[in-house]
């Protein structure tokens, strides 16, 4: 029924408009969204001593308590293994009466002399582990993810353009269409470039912080609601506006963050 | 390899029918056996670690001040745990009134806001990657040339 010529007139009316990106402004306040990026911790916390102590006791009392263990069905006779495993219960034995150390150390202290003595004993059968303390822990290089493998590690950045906070979480600023989740992706995306492989937890903000207007009542104020991330690769490639980086620690935070900002956000972190 | 695992395999099931066979055999009557040196210490070997419970030494029993210590060591590591229990709870509740604190406010500010974070969107699924903590970390370290893809 239509004519060729107003089809046409239709199809070009819905050509697509860039959105127009309108500033969240509510009250006087801006709403911004912020994220807190964190590392979660790659390795088992250490044991305190009264842990340590209370294992090694616990240790003693089970081999006392134990059958015996019937080394002939685990070892073929006269093999390397079977020689290994009486020199390991030797030490052991020892260990029992001797309150110094544990059975587990004494096991550890013979398997490292035997691989001092015989390198063909110490190429069996080997693991390589690596060590819970790295490289970055020695050097303190705050901008690695391989430093403090404990604890959870939270990202911050340094904005001098951001007079009161200059060291803050990635945050920026909403858009009248846009959701909260949406607007803390774009702006992480932004601040921190793509490549890291982020989870966000959820759609609900887990803390908000609200700076009131100034006196003069030029300045709007701002509320920012704090999204939670985590990162499991990657690492952040700043943009211009971001000068500097740190991955730190809940420990480490008041150092970095001001006060009011800190306090408003410790709540959500975690223990460890 | 393959021919290899096979064979083992044969050899164990081999040893484990004469296991039981002589289990029920209880008569242990002429069994025409090929490698009876060999076979039967291996045979007698198993049944005794499968059957027979080694002898052991009853089990400790403490008295007076020996009982006493090993109560109070036994009641602290209770204590231990209760503590870390109490505090891992004081941290989830702190949490949660932070987050029940950023909704309420959210609330406040905008409607619109509040209705898009309270929505459960069914396609967000726990990621895969996340790992839980191990004794060691890996030797690869952390992956830094994590490349985001363009789909």
């Amino acid at each position: 029924m239509f004519s060729r010529a107003s089809r046409v007139v239709c199809s070009r009316s819905f050509s697509t408009v860039a959105p127009l990106r309108v500033p969240l402004v509510i009250k006087n306040n801006r709403i911004l969204a912020s994220v807190i990026l964190s590392r979660a911790p790659q390795i088992t916390r250490d044991s305190t001593s009264f842990e340590k102590a209370y294992f090694d006791y616990k240790e003693k009392i089970e081999r006392q308590n134990a059958t015996t263990f019937p080394t002939e069905f685990y070892f073929k006779k006269g093999s390397l293994a079977e020689r290994r495993w009486k020199e390991e219960e030797a030490a052991r034995r020892d260990a029992m009466s001797n309150s110094q150390t544990s059975l587990t150390e004494a096991a550890a202290k013979t398997q490292a002399q035997l691989e001092q003595n015989d390198t063909a004993a110490a190429s069996m059968n080997k693991v390589e582990k690596a060590s819970r303390l790295t490289e970055a822990d020695i050097k303190k290089d705050v901008k690695s993810l391989d430093r403090a493998l404990q604890r959870t590690l939270y990202l911050v950045v340094h904005k001098p353009e951001d007079t009161q906070h200059p060291w803050q979480f990635p945050q920026g600023q909403i858009d009248s269409a846009e959701y909260l989740h949406e607007a803390a992706e774009r702006q992480l995306e932004d601040d921190c470039g793509k490549d890291m492989d982020v989870w966000f937890v959820g759609r609900q903000p887990v803390s908000f912080y609200k700076k009131a207007a100034s006196k003069g009542s030029e300045e709007p104020g701002s509320k920012t609601f704090f999204m939670k991330a985590r990162v499991y690769a990657g690492q952040i490639q700043p943009n211009k506006q971001v000068s500097d980086f740190a991955w730190v620690t809940k420990e480490e935070l008041p150092n970095y963050l001001s006060s009011d900002y800190y306090n408003a956000i410790k709540d959500s972190l975690s223990e460890l | 390899m393959l021919s290899i695992v096979r064979h083992s395999c044969q050899k164990q099931q081999n040893l484990l029918r004469q296991v039981v066979a002589v289990r029920h055999n209880s008569t242990g009557g002429a069994r025409p056996d090929n490698n009876v040196q060999n076979g039967d210490t291996r045979v007698e070997l198993i049944r005794r670690v499968l059957f027979e419970s080694p002898a052991r030494e009853p089990t400790i029993k403490l008295e007076g001040k020996a009982l006493e210590e090993h109560e109070t060591i036994e009641r602290a590591w209770k204590l231990h745990k209760m503590r870390q229990r109490e505090q891992r709870q004081q941290t989830l509740e702190r949490q949660f009134r932070s987050i029940h604190l950023a909704m309420s406010e959210l609330e406040k500010a905008s409607d619109r806001l509040f209705k898009g974070a309270i929505v459960k969107s069914r396609h967000i699924t726990y990621p895969k990657q996340a790992k839980i903590p191990t004794e060691t970390p890996s030797p690869q370290g952390w992956d830094y040339s994590y490349k985001h893809s363009t789909e």
